[in-house]
C-alpha cells in the first residue's frame, strides 16, 4: 500500500513511464532514414496532426496559466485569449500551413528558412533568421522547464519532508525544482531521441488526451464541491452568483488592449515547430481536421480553467486567507490556484493525475520544440556550412540529436538560474514570432516581395521589438502597453501591434522600391501568369 | 456557397469578437454563464462552423486537383 504522501508522486512517475513506453515504440517504425526521424516520412493523418498541433500550442499556461489570468482579470480572459486562438489560430493553419506543406512536400523543405531562402532568392537569409529564431524559442523553453519544475514541486509536497524541506509548507518536502525540471528534460528528450518526429506526434496525441481529460474531470470535481451543495448544476449557480462584479465582466480590461491583443494568437504561423507539424502531414486533406476541430478544443480545456479560476477569486466560495501566497508577500499567487483547489477539493489521487495533465501539457510543446531546434542545426547550419553531399543521412540524425542534447542541457542550466520574469517573456516571445506574419502571407501570397523586403521586414520587426522591450524593462513591466493618447483620452495598445506595423511597412515599402523577384521564382511559387497559363491560352 | 460568403463569416467572426456591447453586462445565462463568457463561448462554436464551411466551400482547388492526380498515379 502506497503511503498517502506519496500518491501524486506514484501517478507522476508511474505517467513519465508510460510516456516514455509510447515514444520508444515509436522507434520500432524508425527507418533510420533523415525525413522518418524529422517528418514522420510525412505519413501524419489527419488526426494525429489534431493531437500533436493543438498539444504544441498549448502550454502549462493554458491548464495553470488561465486560471490564474482568470483569477486576477475574470471571465474576460476568454475572450483576450481563447475564442480569439480559436479564430486565428486556424485561419494560421488554413492560409499558411496548407500552403508551407505543398511547397515543402513539392521541394523538399524541412525548416522555415529553406522555404526563405528559396523564395527571397538570399542564401544568406538564414544568417539573420536562425538566430532570431532560436532566440525566440529558447524563452519559450524556458517557461516550460521552470514551470515544470515548480508544478512538481507544489504537487509533491510532503512526500520528503526530511530529504527537501523548504521555509513555505506549500513546496515543503517536494521534489526540488532542479529535479522536477531534469526529470521532464530527461523524459522529453529520451523520447525525441529515439522517436523523431514519430514518437513526437504519437506521444503529443497521447498527452492531449491525457490534459483534455484530467482538465475536465477535475472542473467536475471542483464544480461539485465548491458552492456546498447537493448537484453539480445547484454549485454551478452558487459559484457563479458569487462571482464579483469586475470578475463577471470586463470592467477593468481596456478595450483597445483587448483589440490589439488579438494579434497575439496570430504567432503561431511563425513559431518553426509548428512550421516542421505542417510539413509532417500525410495530405493537404489532413489539415482539414485540425483546422475546424481546433476552436472547439482550445474552448474544451479553456472554459472549465478560466471559470474555475474567476470563482476562487470569491472570498463568499474560498477564503482569501487559505491561498497560496507569493513567498515572501501577502500576494495570492496565481499560478498556484488550480493546483490549490484541486489538492484542497480533490484529494491526493487526482491531484497527481491533474499534475500529470499539466506536465503533459508542458512537454507536449516541450518535444516539438527540441526536435525543430535541432533540425533548424542540422538544414540551416550544418548542411549549408559543410554542403549537401558531406554528410550521410545517419550523419545528419545525430546532429541532430547533439544539438538537441545541447540545447536541452543550456536550457536547464539557465532555468537553474531563476529568471523570475521568465513568464513575463511569453508574451513577448509571441510579439516577436507575430511581427514576422507579415513576412510569411508576403512569401505565399504576394509576387511583389523581394529580397530585400524580406530582411528590411525581419530587421524592422526585430529592432522595434527590442526597442519596446528595452521600454517595458525587459519585460518586468508585466501589464506594459504603447499609450495613444487621442482627445484627452488615452488609449492602451499591445506592442505587439506596433512591432508588426514597423514590420508591415518596411516589407511592402523596400519592396516596392527594390528589383523584383525573378520570373523562375514567381513561376515556382505562383504558377504560369495567368496570360501565359495553359488552361486560359489553349 | 461561395468561397467569398465564407471568408466573409470569419471576417464577421473577427469583427464580432470586439463585443463591446457586453464589456459590463453581469447577467448569468442559464443561471451559472456570465453573458460575456457566454458570448464568447458561442463565437467559438461559430468558429467551428465557419472553418467548416472554409475546408467545404473554400479549401484551394488546385489541392482538390492535386490530390486527384495523386490518387490517378496511384
Amino acid at each position: 500500500m502506497i503511503p498517502e504522501h506519496l500518491i501524486p508522486l506514484t501517478i507522476i512517475l508511474c505517467y513519465l513511464a508510460l510516456l516514455l513506453m509510447v515514444g520508444t515504440l515509436a522507434n520500432r517504425l524508425f527507418t533510420g532514414g533523415k525525413t522518418d526521424y524529422l517528418l514522420a516520412s510525412h505519413s501524419i493523418g489527419p488526426f494525429l496532426l489534431l493531437m500533436s498541433l493543438f498539444g504544441t500550442t498549448m502550454t502549462a499556461f493554458a491548464l495553470v496559466g488561465s486560471s490564474g489570468e482568470s483569477f486576477k482579470e475574470g471571465i474576460g480572459v476568454y475572450g483576450m485569449l481563447a475564442s480569439s486562438s480559436g479564430i486565428l489560430h486556424s485561419l494560421c493553419f488554413f492560409l499558411i500551413g496548407v500552403k508551407i506543406w505543398r511547397f515543402g512536400n513539392r521541394y523538399g523543405y524541412t525548416t522555415q528558412i529553406e522555404f526563405f531562402r528559396d523564395r527571397l532568392e538570399s542564401r544568406r537569409f538564414g544568417v539573420l533568421l536562425f538566430p532570431i529564431l532560436v532566440g525566440l524559442v529558447i524563452p519559450y523553453l524556458l517557461i516550460g522547464v521552470i514551470g515544470g519544475g515548480v508544478v512538481m514541486q507544489s504537487m509533491t509536497a510532503g512526500s520528503f519532508p526530511d530529504l527537501f524541506p523548504t521555509s513555505s509548507p506549500a513546496t515543503s518536502g517536494g521534489l526540488p525544482k532542479w529535479l522536477g525540471s531534469g526529470l521532464i528534460c530527461g523524459v522529453v528528450l529520451i523520447y525525441v531521441f529515439f522517436g523523431g518526429m514519430r514518437g513526437t506526434a504519437w506521444a503529443n496525441a497521447f498527452q492531449t488526451t491525457i490534459f483534455m481529460v484530467l482538465g475536465l474531470v477535475a472542473f467536475l470535481v471542483i464544480a461539485s464541491k465548491l458552492g456546498g451543495k447537493a448537484s453539480l448544476y445547484e454549485n454551478l449557480i452558487v459559484c457563479s452568483e458569487a462571482l464579483d462584479f469586475d470578475k463577471a465582466t470586463r470592467e477593468g480590461m481596456s478595450k483597445t488592449k483587448f483589440l490589439t491583443y488579438m494579434l497575439i494568437p496570430l504567432s503561431v504561423g511563425m513559431f518553426p515547430h509548428i512550421f516542421q507539424h505542417w510539413l509532417t502531414a500525410k495530405s493537404a486533406n489532413s489539415f482539414k481536421l485540425p483546422v475546424v476541430v481546433h476552436p472547439l478544443f482550445i474552448m474544451i480545456v479553456w472554459l472549465p480553467c478560466v471559470l474555475i479560476g474567476a470563482w476562487a477569486s470569491s472570498a463568499l466560495l474560498v477564503d482569501p486567507a487559505s491561498l497560496p501566497k507569493i513567498p515572501g508577500t501577502e500576494i495570492p499567487n496565481a499560478n498556484a490556484i488550480l493546483p490549490f483547489l484541486v489538492s484542497t477539493q480533490a484529494g491526493p489521487v487526482l491531484g497527481g493525475c491533474l499534475t500529470a495533465g499539466i506536465l503533459a501539457a508542458i512537454m507536449s510543446s516541450l518535444d516539438s520544440q527540441f526536435l525543430c531546434l535541432g533540425t533548424m542545426f542540422t538544414e540551416d547550419v550544418l548542411l549549408p556550412m559543410g554542403g549537401k553531399g558531406r554528410f550521410s543521412d545517419k550523419q545528419q540524425v545525430w546532429a541532430a540529436r547533439g544539438f538537441i542534447i545541447g540545447i536541452v542541457l543550456v536550457t536547464y542550466l539557465i532555468a537553474q538560474l531563476n529568471p523570475t520574469s521568465v513568464f513575463a517573456l511569453g508574451v513577448w516571445c509571441f510579439s516577436g514570432f507575430t511581427g514576422l506574419i507579415p513576412l510569411v502571407l508576403a512569401a505565399l501570397y504576394w509576387r511583389r516581395l523581394t529580397k530585400w523586403g524580406g530582411y528590411a521586414s525581419v530587421l524592422a520587426t526585430i529592432l522595434s521589438w527590442a526597442y519596446l522591450f528595452y521600454q517595458s524593462g525587459f519585460g518586468k513591466d508585466r501589464g506594459f502597453t504603447v499609450n495613444i493618447p487621442v482627445g484627452g483620452e488615452t488609449y492602451e495598445t499591445m506592442a505587439v501591434l506596433w512591432v508588426t506595423l514597423a514590420s508591415s511597412l518596411a516589407l511592402v515599402g523596400i519592396s516596392l522600391v527594390t528589383r523584383p523577384p525573378s520570373e523562375t521564382t514567381i513561376r515556382r511559387f505562383f504558377g504560369a501568369r495567368k496570360a501565359e497559363s495553359p488552361s486560359i491560352v489553349g | 456557397m461561395s468561397k467569398y460568403w465564407v471568408w466573409g463569416l470569419i471576417l464577421g467572426l473577427v469583427l464580432l469578437h470586439q463585443d463591446v456591447w457586453f464589456w459590463t453586462d453581469d447577467r448569468l445565462v442559464l443561471g451559472f454563464l456570465p453573458v460575456g463568457l457566454f458570448y464568447h463561448i458561442c463565437l467559438s462554436i461559430g468558429a467551428v462552423v465557419c472553418w467548416f464551411l472554409a475546408v467545404k466551400y473554400a479549401w484551394p482547388q488546385d489541392l482538390v486537383e492535386q490530390t486527384v492526380d495523386e490518387s490517378n498515379v496511384e
